[in-house]
């Protein structure tokens, strides 16, 4: 049997393909490397979710392998098995979006012009995207409404325009988002409710948030969290015109003389490989899988990979730029009563330094968002932190003193902020010639250089959030930066572009030089803006949907 | 034995040593006696006895054939070590004895990584839950006043099921 569309992965890429495909009428395959898990195997357990693989590949089958610039300016390799990277951000149906802590974020119009805005940087491959914020703000408010988006809009001086308020309130808030409130009213600051992918009450066929605490990394067992799995893929499934095919791992998108995809190739769980066709072809395998997937489907006109005339597929790999802090709350100097309490969210952001014009630092520039979080509750995760002293490991009386103050002594406090991760030529992809996962396949090699700017944007958001709470009375105020990505937030690497020379992807995402070949997660991406990118993913998926549907000819009905 | 060929010694691969593997009942002793040397019990708090760390690293080991081969040549390791310096095995070495022996463990590699893992497992026991053998009643997430996320995991739900 043939189908209509053929998407491989069902992360936050594919989930608004499969849904607006099937509502148009279409035959859709969703095919997911790994397993369909529901809301009924989601639990509050930290094995799980956090300390061994179950909704990710074991690294002894699936490593990846990882450059990072040493002190002799070379680059040291290895495996992320036995290291304490790890690529894969959850593998399942949905993707890493069942596990996202869902805060959302719009680019605004100057991320769409950042190369005529703010010039060249040197070391930076910036450039222009070919489409502007306009033609995706009709989709973004599409996904607060197809995907469940709460929040609150909030007049500042770079607030983006848009359409009318979200569909949801703020999910319900922590006692001390009103500290920061007080506080940044008093600093001329203006603290935003944090727009979240999460239902705060029961709508669009899913529960409402139960507000247990324990959200990022963990699968909802509500359905509030707007995972593509519980807001999309379930409801092209109901169309009775969508199949997903869990544990399909594909292997390569067979390719022909015309340079046109002609079939699927993949490995079943038994390890049977088939094959099976479709009319287009839709890759959203989360940026790093998609340019390996990519750069092995070889074939007679693409020698060096699928749609990489350009030798672009891979290069350009984006993460989120950004620095952090760390502060704490004492029982001693707040009311513990209050702070203590555990399930509502913080929830609030700064977009005042989103451009920075501060010629004390610099020629004015891209800046980026500030995050406040509660430092995640995994109490494994916080307590396997304490264990390294000065002098070696702690253990014995010394350790637990230092366990009992860390947990009972008062909250932590995390300060997340975001800055453009600047796209570069040390910051790829190739396939590894060496290492190759259980199926045979070469495994991705990820180059991570970051460009000197990051670092310079990152701490100074971080050390201006880490001020907001120091003036609240916050002790143990830290705030840094740091070159290491976080992995979890990836774009890139299939930039697309006007030009194919200069990009992998059309204006519509569809491949220069493969018909029928569309990329729709956040590889399209030639800059990543300072915020994390999964609410441009999704409104971008369901932008190119309506090009796919309109090549196919139209909505059916 | 001088200082010098110790760290040789500790930082040699575990691997290449051959041992018997059986999990006989005297590594399970000297792996216990190394728990409750790291996480000792108090009279206001749990130690590796209270926290069942024996047992969910039983669970743990039951579960991961690599990981049982590292932990168990570890112990067998780390006993002969203390054989070969003080002339005991780890069960009939003082508390000072143990520390000395344990701190000398850690200025190796793989010692300083079995550790680390004799401890995550320990840190495990103490606060994951109960469904898994550690952590019985609650009594490591009562002591730290440490409050659970819900749903919690059913037993046909636990994560090597999944
Ligand atoms: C802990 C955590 C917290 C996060 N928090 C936020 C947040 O607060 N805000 C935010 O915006 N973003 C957040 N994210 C990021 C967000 O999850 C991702 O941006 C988003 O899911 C990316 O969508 P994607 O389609 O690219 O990849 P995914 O959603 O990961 O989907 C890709 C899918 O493709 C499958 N696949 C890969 N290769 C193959 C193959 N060869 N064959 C078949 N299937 C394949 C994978 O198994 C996977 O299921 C978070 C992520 C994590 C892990
Ligand atoms: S119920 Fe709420 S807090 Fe829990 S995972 Fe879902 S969205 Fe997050």
């Amino acid at each position: 049997m043939s189908f209509d569309v053929c998407i491989v992965g069902s992360g936050a890429g594919g989930g608004p393909v499969a849904l607006t495909l099937a509502k148009a009428g279409y035959s859709v395959l969703v095919l997911e490397k790994g397993p369909w898990f529901t809301e009924k195997d989601f639990f509050k357990d930290e094995l799980a979710c956090c300390l061994r693989t179950v909704f990710t590949p074991n690294l002894r089958d699936e490593p990846h392998v990882v450059e990072v610039e040493n002190d002799k300016g070379g680059w040291t390799r290895h495996s992320t098995y036995n290291s304490s990277w790890n690529f894969w951000n959850g593998n399942c149906v949905g993707g890493s979006s069942n596990f996202m802590s869902g805060f959302f974020h719009r680019l605004k119009p100057v991320d769409f012009r950042l190369l005529s805005t703010f010039g060249p940087i040197e070391g930076a491959n910036v450039v222009d995207w070919p489409i502007s914020y306009d033609d995706l703000e009709p989709y973004y408010h599409k996904v607060e409404h197809e995907v469940g988006i709460s929040g609150k809009v909030i007049t500042h001086p770079y607030a983006e325009p848009r359409s009318p308020d979200f569909p949801y309130p703020p999910i319900l808030e922590h006692p001390i988002a009103t500290y920061i409130d007080e506080t940044c009213e008093k600093m001329g600051l203006h603290a935003i409710p944090t727009p979240r992918a999460i239902l705060p009450y029961p709508s669009l066929g899913r529960n409402g948030c139960t507000y247990n605490g324990y959200c990022g990394s963990y699968g909802c067992a509500s359905g509030a969290k707007g995972s593509s799995r519980a807001a999309l893929l379930t409801r092209a499934v109901a169309t009775g015109r969508c199949e997903i095919r869990p544990n399909t791992m594909v292997s390569r998108l067979v390719n022909d003389q015309s340079g046109k995809v002609i079939a699927v190739e993949y490995y079943e769980q038994n390890g049977k490989q088939k094959r099976v066709e479709a009319t287009i072809y839709v890759v959203a395998c989360q940026a790093i899988e998609t340019a390996r997937l990519l750069l092995r489907s070889t074939g007679p006109c693409h020698k060096n990979g699928l749609g990489n005339g350009s030798g672009l597929v891979g290069q350009n790999l984006l993460f989120a730029g950004g620095g952090a802090g760390s502060v704490h709350l004492s029982y001693a100097k707040f009311d513990k009563d209050k702070i203590r309490n555990f399930g509502p969210f913080i929830n609030r952001t700064l977009q005042d330094w989103y451009i920075i014009d501060d010629p004390s630092f610099g020629p004015r520039q891209k800046g980026g968002i500030i995050d406040f979080v509660h430092s995640h509750p995994n109490p494994v995760a916080r307590a396997s932190r304490q264990l390294q002293g000065t002098n070696g490991l702690i253990w014995g009386k010394a350790l637990k003193d230092k366990l009992k103050a860390q947990f009972t002594e008062g909250t932590y406090i995390k300060i997340e902020a975001f800055c453009d991760w600047l796209p570069n030529s040390n910051c790829h992809i190739t396939l590894d010639p060496e290492i190759k996962d259980k199926w045979g396949l070469a495994v991705a090699r990820i180059r991570i250089g970051f460009h000197l700017r990051n670092l310079q944007v990152g701490w100074h958001l971080a050390a201006q959030g880490a001020e907001v709470l120091r003036q609240m009375g916050a002790e143990d105020v830290i705030s840094f930066t740091s070159g290491a990505p976080p992995t979890n937030l990836v774009a890139g690497t299939c930039r697309f572009g006007h030009n194919p020379e200069t990009s992998v992807l059309n204006v519509d995402c569809q491949a220069h030089e493969v018909d029928n070949l569309y990329v729709t997660d956040g590889s399209f991406m030639p800059t990543g803006g300072s915020v994390p990118y999964t609410w441009t993913i999704y409104a971008n998926a369901f932008r190119v949907a309506d090009r796919i549907v309109e090549k196919l000819g139209g909505e059916k009905h | 034995m001088n200082r010098r060929n110790f760290l040789i010694l500790t930082s040699s691969t575990m691997a290449a040593i051959s041992m018997p593997l059986a999990s006989s009942p005297l590594h399970w002793e000297t792996l216990a006696a190394v728990q409750t040397h790291l996480f000792p019990s108090d009279v206001d708090s749990p130690g590796a006895k209270e926290i069942n760390a024996t047992g969910y690293l039983h669970f743990v080991l039951t579960n991961d054939p690599l990981e049982r081969e590292f932990i168990e040549k570890g112990i067998i390791y780390l006993d002969k070590i203390g054989k070969y310096t003080a002339g005991k095995p780890f069960l009939d070495l003082s508390h000072k004895e143990r520390e000395q022996l344990l701190r000398r463990f850690e200025m190796g590699t793989n010692g300083k990584r079995w550790i680390r893992k004799m401890l995550q497992y320990i840190l495990e026991a103490l606060l994951t839950d109960p469904i898994y053998g550690g952590n019985p009643k609650e009594i490591g997430w009562k002591w730290l006043e440490h409050q659970a996320g819900f749903p919690r995991p059913p037993i046909n739900k636990r994560y090597h099921l999944l």
